[in-house]
């Protein structure tokens, strides 16, 4: 009997401090990402037009507890080391399209093959055609403007990976369709990352995160490099060789250090984490970097070297410091305005990307006096009134292919 | 709000335990109003606008448990407040259940196109069951008219048991709404039930799941493998589900010193199809019993009328599951099983214990078939590739699942078993000292799977 009730005693303090601990070291640790959370949900109830307020609401405070308790990191590592004690390829998720599945190169993948990067319906071939023809027609506005399409290539090939159970969430069929009907107008430079990696024979398990969608820093600085001698090729920019030559960077490796957006799902324990390499120019260089940020929308600008302000709190000197793919310039915004103080050229760039373009317009930034880099899904302004007012000397497109297969990433008309 | 989500386990109920133990401690009115407060919140969190309906329920069915009492000695009077009670309840549980379906049932015999869609209110049927439990219980004496609407409130939108049961009868909880006795033995018997009742949902039956949709999602050229691996992993889902949902009812009951009946005694280990309706879904089983069975006169009338009862019964389980043909039919079909079981006794069916469990088994299956397809028409389509109408070759997808869920249905398939009976056959002083690691080791990582989210269907909310 006094076994029993020691063992009552037990469970019971056991369930209550795993239950206590969550639920009031969450407000008080965790209160800047719930508060942020929270405040954008009554944002959201002020634009919310429609009968459905009190679901927004709950939807809202349910969404700002649940994405940010108190251990989490580790319960859902917790989780993904049952599953690969378990030996399970594919981790289901609740969101649309974030189920995850391990491939045979041990490198995590989204299953979906309906859903295009932003959640929506993926287009189909006509729909992509169409996203072509957009931004031909945008090319034709604007005659003395170069434009460039750079395709970026996706972490899952069918011609390089095999998923388990034939899964196949991403085929090159729409994308080809999409280069074919762009490469019809001659006034668009196309830069199919795609190619060449083929035409180089590049090592494709080298180009992706393990545990994230993006391509690593060290492939978007070679697409940085691609696109700096198209450019030069193409148009006659005087870049000089020596900006984006490899052996005038500095590249620190960071181990184990990173946990993408697949990571994240599966945890750590389930995968392992990525390393990342955080590169920036040996030369000297100067910048005023200005952006938005996206909850508070406060204007934020950074001055100084490369590593100081195209870099986003890169802190090298602090203990334990894990940078991330959004060390470089910011997080996915409306829009980021990159001066460079030092600049060879009298050359303003427009880079129109996904995040796929983060680091690449970030490396960007070196080559032109100003880079002005913005996100379609989040820039309030027409892209085509955009270009009128600001008169770039060349429209830079940069899009992995989930951005070609979606609505989002081509709505030139603004998020008015 | 769903107890298999984060904003439950550590936000809600940590919230309601917190100020039940502390703040109003030993203050039994004050506790119960606040349960019932926080219930009401608990089912606005899913159904804002349907909790009005809920209330309404309650008021209703509060004046009319005080009317019983009023004319206690007027026995014409009663009746008329009885069939009150009946045809209100009965008729918001049509008007919200199964109204669209009749419609559009008579649009094709009118040929009318017109269309009424009315959303259905979470766990509708179950409180509605209980509400008239309660007037019916107060009818027969089996338990006080309260005087303190908050207190008819706490028993029908007692949060534990309000969306998916188990259906608690008046008679079960009456005393205890004001008598409860709480205790650390049985708050820690609580903890291991909701435990335990959580890690049957989100570790086996949300994983079973998605089997069985694999199956059920693509009938078309479904193959006899996959067929059978879907409808197998459909009928552990089912029950890790649905008993894991009670179990957790139950827990949660014990936590604040209730003590509900049980739902489910192994369902699955049944030799018969009568022995799996006495150990499945017992409370709405015996509900049914007691509440429509025997007031139509039970076994003690004729042959004609007992199977005409039976047949009642068991149309009425069926569609009571959802407004659909496929669940008329599964209760047809128990009905038919359990008149034939009675006519020649369920012994001889067979002396082989094991053709008999078979047996049940199959017809289980085959009730989940309907149960758990869209329309009369893809059931029997399902049926047909069980039995090799796309082909009986061993289907690769079918291996994969196997593959990648197989300690899962191994587990699923022993814990369908009484396996609880041997680990406490085990030595004592071995399990004693155990029994808390291994418990605290499964909490933690049942609730690693709470917080990873992922999958999280619960079957019986759209009862």
């Amino acid at each position: 009997m006094g076994k029993d009730n020691k063992n009552n005693k037990i469970i019971t303090y056991a369930f209550l401090i795993l239950l206590f601990a969550v639920f009031v070291l969450t407000p008080i640790l965790n209160y800047r990402a719930v508060g942020s959370e929270l405040l954008k949900t009554y944002r959201s109830l002020q634009d919310d037009k429609t009968k459905d307020k009190p679901k927004t609401l709950i939807n809202g405070i349910e969404n700002a507890w649940s994405s940010n308790l108190f251990l989490q990191e580790k319960y859902v590592d917790l989780f993904g080391l049952t599953q690969r004690m378990m030996n399970k390829s594919m981790i289901y998720d609740a969101e649309k399209g974030k189920t995850v599945v391990k491939g045979d190169d041990g490198k995590l993948y989204f299953v979906s093959d309906v859903t295009d990067i932003s959640g929506e319906d993926k287009l189909d071939n006509e729909g992509v055609i169409k996203n072509a023809e957009k931004i031909i027609a945008l090319a034709n506005v604007y005659s003395d403007i170069d434009f460039v399409f750079v395709q970026a290539p996706f972490k899952y090939d069918e011609r390089f990976i095999n998923l388990p159970n034939g899964i196949v969430p991403f085929r090159n069929e729409p994308i080809d369709y999409f280069i074919e009907r762009l490469s019809q107008e001659e006034r668009i430079d196309i830069i199919d990352l795609r190619k060449k990696i083929e035409e180089q024979n590049k090592d494709y398990s080298t180009f992706f995160f393990k545990t994230d969608h993006h391509w690593t820093i060290g492939t978007a600085f070679w697409a940085y490099q691609m696109v700096a001698e198209d450019m030069k090729e193409k148009f006659g920019y005087d870049i000089d060789d020596d900006y984006y030559d490899s052996s005038n960077w500095e590249t620190v490796t960071y181990r184990s250090c990173f946990l993408g957006s697949q990571g994240t799902r599966t945890g750590a324990l389930y995968a392992g984490k990525d390393d990342i390499d955080i590169i920036y120019p040996k030369y000297d260089t100067s910048f005023i970097k200005t952006y938005s940020t996206k909850n508070l929308g406060e204007k934020i600008t950074r001055q100084g070297a490369f590593e100081e302000s195209v870099l986003e709190n890169y802190n090298p000197e602090k203990t334990f410091y894990k940078p991330t793919y959004n060390t470089y310039l910011y997080s996915d915004c409306d829009e980021i305005v990159v001066e460079n103080k030092l600049s060879a050229t009298d050359k303003k760039i427009l880079v129109v990307k996904d995040s796929f373009g983060i680091p690449v317009s970030a490396f960007l930034t070196t080559l032109f006096e100003e880079t002005r880099i913005v996100d379609l899904r989040y820039l309030e302004t027409g892209l085509d009134e955009y270009i009128g007012e600001y008169s770039p000397d060349a429209v830079i497109f940069i899009y992995n292919p989930g951005a070609v297969t979606s609505a989002a990433f081509f709505d030139f008309e603004g998020q008015k | 709000m769903v107890f298999s989500s984060a904003i439950f386990l550590f936000g809600f109920l940590p919230f309601v335990l917190l100020i039940y133990y502390v703040v109003l401690k030993k203050k039994r009115k004050a506790q119960n109003v606040f349960l019932f407060l926080s219930s009401i919140i608990f089912y606005a969190w899913g159904e804002p606008v349907f909790v009005c309906i809920m209330l309404l329920s309650i008021l209703i069915n509060w004046i009319l448990g005080l009317l019983i009492d009023k004319y206690r000695n007027k026995i014409n009077a009663r009746r008329i407040v009885i069939a009150l009670t009946v045809i209100y309840n009965i008729s918001v549980l049509f008007i919200f259940k199964y109204l669209s379906f009749v419609w559009k049932n008579l649009n094709l015999i009118i040929k009318s196109d017109h269309v009424i869609n009315i959303a259905l209110p979470i766990g509708i049927s179950f409180f509605t069951f209980q509400c008239i439990s309660y007037v019916i219980d107060v009818y027969r004496g089996k338990g006080k008219a309260q005087k303190n609407i908050l207190n008819v409130g706490l028993y029908i939108a007692f949060f534990p048991q309000l969306i998916a049961g188990p259906i608690v009868r008046y008679e079960t909880i009456a005393e205890q709404i004001e008598g409860r006795t709480e205790s650390l033995d049985l708050f820690s018997q609580g903890v291991r039930r909701f435990v335990y009742g959580l890690g049957k949902k989100v570790v086996l039956a949300n994983s079973l799941a998605i089997i069985a949709e694999a199956a059920f999602d693509n009938t078309e050229g479904l193959e006899a493998s996959m067929a059978w691996l879907g409808i197998i992993a459909y009928t552990m889902q089912i029950f890790f589900d649905f008993s894991g949902y009670s179990d957790m009812a139950i827990g949660l009951g014990k936590m604040f010193g209730f003590n509900f009946n049980e739902n489910f005694n192994y369902p699955y280990i049944s030799k018969s199809i009568t022995e799996f309706w006495r150990r499945w879904h017992i409370s709405l089983g015996t509900w049914f019993r007691d509440y429509v069975y025997i007031p139509l006169g039970g076994n003690r009338v004729s042959k004609a009328r007992h199977i005409f009862n039976l047949f009642c019964v068991w149309s009425l389980t069926g569609i009571w599951h959802g407004a659909n043909w496929t669940f008329l039919l599964w209760g047809i079909m128990y009905f038919v099983l359990l008149v034939i079981e009675k006519e020649i006794g369920v012994e001889k069916i067979s002396k082989l214990k094991v053709f008999n469990h078979i047996y049940t088994l199959f017809f289980v299956m085959i009730g989940w078939v309907f149960f758990n397809s869209a329309g009369i028409k893809e059931a029997l389509s399902y049926i047909g590739s069980m039995f090799g109408r796309n082909g009986i070759d061993i289907n690769s997808s079918a291996l994969f699942l196997i593959k990648e869920n197989i300690i899962v249905l191994l587990l699923a398939v022993t814990l369908c078993m009484p396996v609880k009976n041997v680990f406490e056959k085990i030595n004592s002083k071995f399990r004693k000292i155990a029994e808390p690691v291994l418990f605290i080791i499964l909490m933690i990582v049942v609730f690693s799977y709470v917080v990873k989210g992922g999958y999280n269907p619960f079957i019986y909310f759209n009862f």
